[in-house]
């Protein structure tokens, strides 16, 4: 019989079923109910499984046996394990309705899902200092649970619906998540949450109320979405990865960011807004550097302290500080485009290398005079790096085995052919310009990334002859990179932010990106753009944000077998230069516009179905054994047309899906129409 | 601070029928004393070098993706 209660300390209206103890002994609580649920404790079973109304208690009559939820999720009103000396188990979910009892004396390694989906106020839960390992879901409309203690979790805590009271206990698990908009109310007043793995995420904060008086929030090595609510003390923690801050948080206590035993960083998405202690900790000066940026390279983020400001160890980048705090500290390293920091003075560091592999920001690398005693601090990205004759013996190998932030670095005046190492597959980045030599090695992963990103200040590049070794990526606001000499570039180039300006030198890269929405520019000068690499060699998918000019030449140079693209996006090009050998095809995937278009004997050049290629000329005659094929890179017609008027004439091709205008083009005495072509004179 | 003066000696050859052009610095000392015949023995060294870079760069296939940040 249900019974239907409207009392004080009850929902109003709800239902309440069965109470029913555990009398079945070590078994699985679903499956056929058979004689493990009883009326009473320690009774006669026999009773049906319980549903969502029913409360559930196991206590010293149950034995000390193992309950397992298996297969079936499980479903009770309050569960009650007051008196139980028996382990909980299991990994299947199970929906609890009401309230929450564990005892010090039983033994948990349930790990399935625990939903707390109570549609009523005044349910409370209790762990007694049992731990989960539960994925924890508040998830019921009008539904309120308070803690009674302390609450730790292995997995997520997420609130989806109805009010969660914390009672001033302590909380860790590892993300503690709540963004959504439905209606629901997060009391954390007085309270410590610590979030050691996915961080805080309230990003999406529309229908939440949340009170945090006196809390403090620990995110460990993971990010914190504040949602743009009032905090009281946040702290990140950790840090050894990449951490974001979102949201236009503010603090009525302290906000702290700190590094772990690596080189993190906390890239900002929006205003912080602290009216106590704005704490920045890296773990020490040279390789374990604590990184405060903007999250966009596009613009700073401010940065809002009107207490204190203790900055220590820490690199900032983008960041646009105000208040009434002074941001000062030891060791504040200038990654560009920051206002209202204090940064450490810019000194000159020499490199005095006491022979084999060292790191770059190992203490025996640096000295503060040339030739003397090491042991200083590695260089921040404003300081000056001298390499001289006294830098250097025989067999010297600098190697950046971190994708660590750098100042410029000048090899001119090194003697001994060192050598320079980018090691990882990361992101080094920049902050001056780079001077390569001849006499020395420049090595590194084909996958690493040089970025240029100083912000307003001009970059230039002199690689003597040397292979840039990965990606060279161009992000550098309101700035230019500018070459010195030719380049040679191991992988990528992509141009997002800035000027890329080649200053008329040559540039050979596997594949050029210039695609994106971001201002840039590029001036392509009079020298020929090698393109070595397969997939798409040239990308201007998006040319949004892009002034494009061009002057020079792109030959495409691959021999291998491999498919590759090139996609102009509209753009005008001067001369393009298919000088593939192989079997591999080459694709124009857009409508663009070229001076020259040059393809070698024996080269199959492929056009998407439908684009347009406006061109003044085509060098387009094969050879005997060595004939030109063009066709669509589908059954399926495109165009070509002749934007000078001036006559084609080329030999020894093949055609077929060319629809032609604008001048007369005299395909060649031994050339083929293999169908579906207009306005092409073949024998 | 004592500037430091380098002399830039830009040059233009074709190379497999593309304009290829670089750059080679002296410092003023080393400039005083190069000749013509090491200078042309250095600009043709850095043409050897991008055509051998080039063609080593030319065999491969796909490098692999950007390393990302």
């Amino acid at each position: 019989m249900s019974l239907l209660l409207l009392g004080a300390g009850l929902g109003s209206g709800e239902t309440i079923g069965r109470n029913l103890w555990w009398v079945g002994g070590a078994a699985s609580w679903n499956g056929t109910a058979g004689s493990k649920w009883s009326l009473t404790s320690g009774g006669a079973g026999g009773q049906a499984e319980p549903t969502l109304i029913d409360n559930v208690f196991f206590d010293a009559n149950s034995g000390a046996v193992t309950v397992t939820i298996a297969t079936v999720t499980a479903n009770c009103r309050n569960i009650d394990f007051t008196g139980f000396t028996g382990t909980f188990s299991g990994a299947t979910a199970i929906n609890i309705y009401g309230s929450t009892t564990l005892v010090a004396g039983m033994t948990r390694s349930y790990t399935g899902a625990i939903t707390f989906k109570s549609t009523f106020r005044a349910r409370t839960i209790t762990l007694n200092g049992k731990t989960l390992a539960s994925i924890i879901v508040f998830d019921g409309v009008g539904g309120e649970w308070t803690l009674q203690d302390n609450f730790t979790t292995t997995g997520t805590v997420t609130l989806t619906n109805g009010s969660f009271i914390t009672g001033g206990k302590t909380i860790s698990s590892s993300t503690f998540s709540g963004s959504n908009s439905n209606l629901r109310n997060l009391d954390i007043t007085n309270s410590t949450i610590t979030c050691s793995g996915g961080g805080w995420s309230f990003s999406t904060s529309t229908n939440l109320i949340m009170t945090t008086t006196g809390s403090t929030i620990n995110v460990t090595n993971s990010g914190f979405a504040g949602g743009g609510l009032f905090y009281n003390n946040v702290n990140m923690t950790g840090i050894t990865g990449t951490s974001n801050l979102s949201g236009a948080n503010a603090y009525a206590a302290n906000l702290s960011l700190a590094g772990g035993a690596g080189y993190g960083g906390v890239l900002v998405a929006a205003t912080q807004t602290v009216s106590g202690v704005f704490t920045t900790t890296g773990n020490n000066a040279n390789s374990q550097r604590l990184f405060v940026a903007s999250n966009s390279l596009g613009a700073a983020v401010s940065i809002v302290c009107n207490g204190s400001a203790v900055l220590t160890n820490t690199d900032f980048e983008l960041i646009a500080a105000s208040g009434s705090a002074s941001f000062s500290g030891t060791s504040l390293g200038d990654c560009t485009g920051n206002t209202g920091i204090t940064f450490t003075t810019p000194v000159t560091r020499y490199v005095v290398h006491p022979g084999g592999s060292v790191d770059f920001m190992s203490t025996t690398l640096w000295s503060a005079s040339s030739g003397g005693s090491t042991g200083a601090s590695s260089p921040l990205p404003q300081d000056t790096v001298v390499m001289n004759g006294s830098s250097f013996p025989a067999s010297a190998t600098i190697t950046v085995a971190t994708a660590y932030r750098m100042p410029g670095l000048d090899f001119t005046n090194a003697t001994n052919s060192p050598t320079f190492n980018l090691s990882v597959g990361g992101v080094y980045s920049f902050f001056g310009d780079l001077v390569f030599i001849s006499a020395m090695t420049l090595s590194g992963s084909v996958s690493g990334t040089m970025h240029f990103r100083r912000f307003g200040i001009n970059t230039s590049i002199t690689s003597a002859g040397k292979t840039l070794p990965g990606n060279v990526k161009i992000e550098c606001n309101a700035a230019n990179v500018n070459l010195n000499d030719a380049v040679i570039v191991g992988n990528t180039i992509t141009l997002v932010r800035g000027t890329w300006n080649d200053n008329n030198f040559s540039v050979a890269t596997a594949e050029m990106n210039i695609s994106g929405s971001t201002t840039r520019s590029m001036s392509k000068g009079t020298a020929t753009y090698t393109i070595t690499g397969t997939g798409s060699l040239w990308d201007a998918t998006t040319t949004t944000g892009l002034t494009f000019s061009d002057v020079g030449t792109i030959k495409l140079t691959n021999n291998s077998a491999a498919s590759k693209s090139f996609t102009g996006g509209g753009l005008t090009y001067n001369n393009y230069y298919n000088a593939t050998l192989s079997t591999g095809i080459v694709t124009l995937t857009s409508s663009s516009t070229f001076n020259d278009f040059k393809i070698d004997p024996g080269r199959t050049q492929q056009f998407s179905s439908a684009t347009t290629t406006a061109l003044a000329t085509l060098t387009a005659t094969g050879t005997i054994g060595n004939v030109i094929t063009m066709a669509g890179n589908t059954a399926a017609n495109y165009n070509i047309v002749s934007n000078s008027g001036t006559a084609i004439n080329t030999d020894y091709i093949a055609i077929t899906h060319c629809q032609f205008s604008g001048a007369i083009w005299h395909a060649g005495v031994n050339s083929t129409d293999n169908g579906n072509n207009t306005g092409i004179l073949f024998p | 601070m004592e500037d430091e003066i380098f002399v830039q000696v830009k040059f233009t050859v074709d190379v497999d029928g593309a304009v290829y052009r670089d750059a080679l610095f002296f410092s003023e000392t080393d400039w005083a004393t190069v000749t013509p015949q090491q200078l042309a023995d250095m600009k043709q060294a850095r043409v050897d070098n991008w055509q051998a870079a080039i063609a080593a760069a030319s065999l491969a296939d796909a490098p692999p993706e950007d390393g990302g940040e």
